[in-house]
């Protein structure tokens, strides 16, 4: 059984993650003999937020037992020796070592025999060790997944690399620093606890560099990852440093664990970072009982450098300079119990012609495990009946296919549903980012598929073998059938315009809700769909703890993750064969998902539309129409944004810094509190707050230090409202650039006072003095045309880059391929000269598994064979050790 | 004011000086230019295509890259030498200029930029403006890669100055000074000018783009935004990469700090030795009298504020701006000296110099560093009023922003530390490469200036990652990065009352 027990190696992560909380550290099991669950649930305040859902659990605990399978452990472990450079070894031996300190002592003795006198490398798994500067009787041990003891280029030497396994799910093709880091700051807790064991063989040695086993890619098959740990041992060294004197010290003489032990211990409280520490209900019930009423900010989670400029909002005051308009606002609705509604006017697409409304549920054990998908479309009347679906078998390629066929098919709709109009921009509308990812990663998978599919169909066509990257016998897939192709065309779209941002393929509903409306309570819950229709859809104040507490204990979820306490029941539902209960489990799911993005949609209706809308449109539709081209021709529309050529990335850049800017500007042009924000960041040059002075003439007053004699002035919100958005100024998106008219712009001149300056524009808006203005420095924004009312901004190019011309037909390349080969050739013509290409490099020996050291394969595909799990794993143990938190898993 | 002052966790270490550490440079220019010459003579057949000549802060690589091209000039080579800025530029096309003859020098400036082309830099090379009036028998071009790199101009090029020996490219061989500062997607704008490639530069660079915002950061493919030569820096065939192992600009006791911003260099030395250089000090006031006699000697040093006013954000700090200017008025006031000791070619002690505060001349003495446009107002501000009202000679103080002061060098850096007043450690503040530029561009001196609470924020906060995986560069994570810095310098304390 595994064992994560109280008070030993296990928690350096955590430690890592919290050390700036002193009530963390002074809480520590080393201290206080229990784990912090067990001391919430002393204090009375039972841990209801760190918990693991189960499925979750078995995931990772059945990825650590893929890591030791024999079908990985040659591959893992040649592959991490190669990566560090090490003599290939002669032979490859697995020990198992039972989670026990002398077995894992006997081990390595054995392992480095081996490894000096046959050259043979050993991949021990779960072995144990003291962890670093305490003995097996003070604290549990360290207890690396695996270690692999390597032959050294010495006769009498061998190498000691410290190994872990965690299921980091790839998003989006990549896995995120911060987890990389945790990963190989446990990795380095074990290389530094072995490097200090006297158990360790002379002659061996730990070796500068650990290994992390992460899945490779979808599915849960291992790779290496290989880091020089010389300063995440430096961290690990400064937190056993610190622990090792708080387990001597005062605090773990006392021995009482009461609520005056705990309170002594200042917390470091964030409500969107502690939920993972189990003593999070404790901390937070401290703050909301306090007297102090600027504890309210740090219960709020506003951060500690603005919350000197928040407390004059406690006091009825405005907040102070430096502070974010959102923050201010947030403690504003905190305080009245009423939300904020922004006076910035919409420019998305929801409720538009053209959007296709999902939502899933996704599987906790499984990257892209998909309980159920429910879709609306909208293909002119408003958003249609949500159609829902429920997989039996969420991890199945059947069900990936399934979930995508039917976005595929609303898709297909909606680009059918001109009726003489011109064709709809097509919009996926998600409740929120991590439904994007998943969505994004199934079709980055099921496009991997397909396109290994093109290749081998070659290989087979050619009558050579259809082997895999490494060599192995590969399993032909079916076709991907055509309505999950669009959807696989159009999300790997959204994913390749990823780094636009004026680009919206894919629309997070909960980012656009977020723009209108400002709710109270902690700034973290602003995050959750639901949380911010509840507040914006209030007619009375409302308490912002009861509706925290109220959302957070909610069984279900807007977006695509369920909550631990659904989780645990669909999982139940699953193991136990109860398919009638596991349905109406998920179906209750989706229609809450689907219930709150419909009201999301009715709230959003009620906001006018911005004149900006016309120039995000514009940008979107055409850049779609260059993908509908590659749709049509299937030209280079299955490549993932992480395997497009070095020349598309290298004509991205104009494109990018031209879409930044103009993202930027039509942020500030648009939106009073993004102005005012950028307005009041002293590291901005372009926009200026300042107030009416006098009317006639016309003069302003600013503390602007940054204006100068004759700078240019464009009125950004007068008042507290968009200039952009009167009725008479007008604005065109044109083929080269974005043109407003009607503008108020002049030069400022000197007045003798250094804060105020004369201001003459030729179209005066109706000012009254002491008004709020924001201005802009027109030449830093945009072009002034000479007429002196008029400003263009430049717009990002279409990017038509590797992409079909609108003169390409079907055929094209195969007529000529030396004129199309960069525009229309198709995947399937292009995959067929890349099979060709590989296996010219295998015949020659330049493939996995003849060379040394092994290629990696970048691409990452995920392949078919690779989705079960396999039967030599067997069951994994799911019981969750008593303290266990995401912080052990994450 | 009074002001505590505390020896550095890690003094200054011993190692080589003098001609002894200069003559490792020279060892590692003489294998450069052994490559050159090897494969020049090889032309096609050549065993590598690029040549790498990496270097710290202040080795002297632009003397190196001065005598390649000398030396490829010598063997009848075509040559290109680009850089990023035209600032960069200039001073190479003088130089060249001036060793191998106006004729046979031209620099390469866009029209609109003419106007800032140095009086030094028209009187030593040929200037052009089109390609056209590049003169055909030129032996070396000097342009910005964006000159080089417009649309048509290799052709324009090829159709003006025929082809280099192979008889494909227009150059024989093509010099990237500062390397580690040109992005892939501009390099891959002017690569196939030479069949031959030789990449000069300071690894400590800063990115050619904050790594935050690289929409590709992390993926281990092509990177546009990544600098070029860090896909061929180690295990490349093509490529010979050499180091230099020894610096030049900084003194002594700055060593110790320069190893700690290149922690994966074996070896690095200072060509100063202990006591070579010196500030003369004015009588100054036994509370900062302290302070800047360890400045003064050469120990980088960090004065820590407590009890300041809020400011405007962390990095645009009047309030820590204000008691620099307390600190540097009696200095400035009472006048100062840099003495340091030459040396010539070889490293060798060969004579002294002494630059008075009175009469500068040469680069700037005090150089005020922000990483910010507002901060970098505001020390701008500071140096203009200083320079008003106690009558200061021009180009004695200047403030610049950090990214523009790469390359440059001056007597003594004044810094605002990125840490100062944060209260996390996030992607931007904890970036290594912006400290790195600020705290080696001194001959004589370093002092940062910070807000109380470095050692707490580094102890308290949470674990960042570094460099991102995939992505090139040493595997240090920030927070112990910033420990191992603030480790080699003087610590200084004082408390507004």
């Amino acid at each position: 059984m595994v064992t994560i027990a109280a008070g030993g190696g296990t928690s350096a992560v955590a430690a890592s993650t919290h050390a700036s909380c002193r009530r963390f550290r002074g809480t520590d099991p080393l201290i206080t003999g229990i784990s912090r669950r067990s001391l919430a649930g002393k204090l009375g305040w039972p841990d209801v937020s760190g918990g693991i859902p189960e499925a979750r659990w078995m995931r990772a605990m059945t990825f650590e037992r893929l890591v030791h399978d024999d079908r990985f452990v040659s591959e893992l472990l040649t592959r991490g020796v190669g990566q560090l450079g090490l003599p290939r070894p002669e032979g490859v031996r697995h020990v198992a070592c039972g989670r026990d300190a002398a077995t894992s002592a006997a081990a390595l003795s054995h392992a480095h025999r081996a490894a000096v006198g046959d050259g043979h490398a050993s991949m021990l798994s779960d072995v144990a060790v003291p962890l670093a500067g305490f003995t097996l009787d003070q604290a549990t041990p360290v207890l690396p997944d695996f270690v692999i003891v390597a032959p050294s280029r010495s006769d009498t030497a061998s190498w000691l690399v410290v190994g872990d396994a965690k299921d980091y799910e790839r998003v989006r093709g990549g896995i995120d620093d911060g987890r990389i880091l945790k990963g190989f700051i446990q990795v380095a807790l074990g290389a530094e606890s072995f490097a200090r064991w006297d158990k360790l063989p002379t002659g061996m040695t730990v070796h500068r560099h650990g290994i992390l086993a992460v899945p490779r890619n979808a599915y849960l098959r291992p790779e290496a990852l290989t880091e020089d740990l010389a300063d995440h041992r430096a961290e690990v060294r400064t937190r056993l440093a610190e622990r090792a004197a708080l387990a001597a010290g005062p605090l773990a003489k006392e021995g009482v664990l009461d609520e005056s032990f705990a309170k002594r211990l200042e917390a470091d409280f964030d409500p969107g970072r502690c939920t993972t520490c189990s003593l999070f209900g404790y901390c937070r019930s401290v703050l909301r009982t306090s007297a102090n009423q600027e504890d309210l900010l740090v219960e709020i989670g506003v951060p500690a450098e603005h919350r000197a400029g928040t407390v004059p909002i406690l006091q009825g005051g405005d907040g102070g300079a430096g502070v974010p308009q959102r923050t201010a606002r947030a403690v504003s609705a905190t305080l009245t119990g009423t939300p904020v509604v922004t006076s910035a006017r919409r420019s998305d697409p929801v409720g538009r012609r053209g959007a296709v409304y999902v939502a899933v549920v996704k599987s906790d054990a499984a990257a892209l495990g998909v309980h159920g998908v429910a879709v609306s479309t909208d293909t002119g009347n408003g958003p249609g009946q949500w159609e829902s679906r429920t997989f039996i078998d969420p991890q199945s390629a059947t069900s990936r296919r399934a979930v995508l066929a039917a976005i595929g098919g609303a898709l297909d709709r909606v680009l059918a549903s001109s009726r003489g109009r011109p064709a709809a921009t097509a919009h996926v509308v998600v409740p929120d980012a991590a439904t994007a990812d998943l969505l994004v990663a199934l079709a980055d998978s099921l496009a991997g598929v397909e396109i290994s599919r093109l290749r081998w169909q070659r290989d087979l066509d050619m009558g050579r073998d259809a082997l895999t990257f490494d060599g192995e016998p590969a399993r032909l897939p079916e076709p991907l059938e055509p309505a999950a192709r669009l959807a696989v065309s159009f999300l790997l779209e959204a994913d390749r315009a990823r780094a636009f941002r004026l680009r919206n393929p894919l629309v997070n509903l909960t980012d656009v809700v977020r723009r209108h409306v400002v709710p109270g309570g902690p700034l973290s819950d602003a995050g959750r769909l639901d949380y911010l229709t509840t507040w914006w859809g209030t007619d009375v104040p409302l308490d912002h703890r009861t509706v925290s507490d109220e959302i957070a204990s909610r069984e279900h979820t807007p977006g695509a993750r369920m909550t631990n306490q659904l989780s645990n029941r669909v999982h139940r539902a699953t193991r136990e064969g109860a398919h009638r209960e596991y349905a109406r489990l998920v179906e209750s799911e989706l229609d809450y998902k689907a219930a709150t993005m419909r009201t999301a949609v009715d709230l959003l209706a009620q906001v006018p539309e911005s004149a900006l809308a016309a120039v995000h449109g514009d940008l979107e539709a055409r850049a779609q129409e260059v993908w509908r081209r590659r749709y049509r021709l299937q030209a280079s529309d299955l490549t993932r944004f992480s395997l497009t050529s070095w020349f598309w990335r290298n004509q991205q850049v104009d494109e990018l810094d031209h879409d930044g800017k103009l993202a930027d500007t039509l942020t500030v042009l648009g939106g009073h509190d993004a102005a005012a924000d950028a307005a009041a960041d002293a590291g901005n040059r372009a926009v200026f707050l300042a107030h009416v002075e006098t009317v006639e003439p016309l003069t302003i007053r600013t503390t602007a230090r940054r204006i100068t004699e004759g700078m240019r002035l464009l009125l950004l919100h007068h008042a507290g409202e968009p200039e952009v958005e009167h009725p008479n100024v007008t604005v065109r998106p044109q083929k080269s650039n974005i043109r407003f008219d009607n503008l108020s712009l002049a030069p400022v001149e000197a007045t003798g006072d250094p804060r105020v300056w004369a201001w003459s524009p030729a179209l005066v808006a109706k000012f009254e003095a002491g008004q709020d203005l924001i201005l802009g420095d027109v030449d830093a924004i945009g072009t002034a045309l000479v007429n002196g009312i008029s400003v263009t901004l430049g717009r990002p190019g279409v990017d038509e880059n590797s992409a079909p011309r609108p003169t390409c037909q079907d055929g094209d390349y195969a007529a000529d391929p030396q004129t199309h080969r960069w525009c229309c050739r198709s995947h399937e013509e292009g995959e067929a000269e890349y099979a060709d290409q590989l296996a010219d490099r295998r015949a020659r020996g330049e493939l996995n598994p003849q060379v040394w050291p092994p290629v990696i394969d970048l691409e990452r595909f995920d392949l078919p064979g690779d989705a079960g799990i396999p039967a030599s794993v067997g069951a994994v143990d799911t019981t969750m050790p008593e303290g266990a938190t995401l912080d052990d898993l994450e | 004011m009074h002001i505590d002052v505390v020896d550095a966790v890690v003094p200054a270490a011993p190692g080589r000086h003098h001609a002894e550490a200069a003559g490792r440079n020279a060892a590692a220019v003489a294998e450069a230019i052994g490559a050159l010459d090897a494969a020049i003579a090889a032309g096609a057949t050549s065993e590598h295509e690029r040549i790498l000549l990496l270097a710290a802060a202040g080795a002297g690589k632009s003397h190196a890259l001065i005598e390649m091209v000398e030396r490829a000039v010598g063997h009848g080579a075509c040559v290109l030498v680009t850089a990023f800025t035209n600032k960069q530029v200039h001073p190479l096309a003088e130089k060249l200029g001036t060793a191998l003859g106006r004729d046979r020098v031209c620099l390469f400036v866009s029209a609109a930029r003419l106007a800032d082309v140095p009086e030094g830099a028209r009187q030593s090379a040929t200037v052009a403006t089109s390609t056209v009036d590049i003169p055909a028998d030129v032996a070396v071009v000097v342009a910005t890669a964006h000159k080089v790199g417009v649309w048509g101009e290799p052709r324009r090029q090829a159709a003006h100055l025929g082809s280099g020996d192979d008889g494909e490219h227009v150059y024989d061989v093509m010099f990237v000074d500062e390397a580690w500062q040109m992005p892939n997607h501009l390099y891959a704008k002017v690569q196939r000018y030479a069949p031959l490639v030789v990449g000069v530069g300071d690894v400590g660079q800063l990115p050619p783009l904050d790594p935050g915002q690289n929409p590709w950061r992390g993926d281990s493919r092509y990177n546009p935004y990544r600098a070029w030569p860090t896909a061929y820096e180690s295990g490349d065939p093509r490529t010979k990469s050499i180091r230099l192992p020894a610096v030049w600009r900084p003194s002594a006791g700055q060593i110790a700090l320069w190893r700690a911003f290149y922690p994966e260099w074996d070896e690095l030395d200072c060509v100063a030795a202990p006591g070579d250089r010196s500030v003369e000090l004015p009588p100054l006031a036994d509370g900062t009298a302290e302070l800047w006699r360890r400045v003064a000697g050469g120990e980088p040093t960090l004065l820590e504020v407590d009890g300041l006013d809020e400011p405007d954000s962390p990095d645009i700090d009047l309030p820590l701006l204000t008691v620099l200017e307390e600190l540097l008025t009696p200095l400035l006031a009472g006048g100062f000296a840099l003495h340091e000791r030459r040396y010539d070619h070889a490293g060798n002690p060969d004579g002294t110099l002494e630059r008075r505060s009175s009469a500068p001349g040469g680069d700037p003495m005090i150089t005020l560093l922000a990483t910010r446009n507002q901060a970098v107002d505001d020390a701008a501000e500071m140096a203009d009023r200083l320079t008003r009202e106690l009558s200061l000679p021009e180009g004695l103080l200047v403030a610049s922003t950090v990214d523009s002061w790469q390359g440059q060098t001056n007597g003594i850096t004044i810094a605002v530390h990125p840490l100062s007043g944060a209260s996390t450690l996030d992607a931007f503040n904890s970036a290594f490469g912006r400290l790195a530029v600020a705290c080696t561009r001194a001959t004589h001196g370093l002092l940062l200036v910070a807000r109380v609470g470095l050692d707490d924020l580094l102890a308290n906060a949470q674990a960042r990652p570094g460099n991102p995986f995939g992505e090139p560069g040493n595997r240090a994570l920030p927070r112990q990065t910033h420990a191992r810095i603030l480790a080699t310098m003087t610590r200084a304390r004082m408390t507004i009352r």
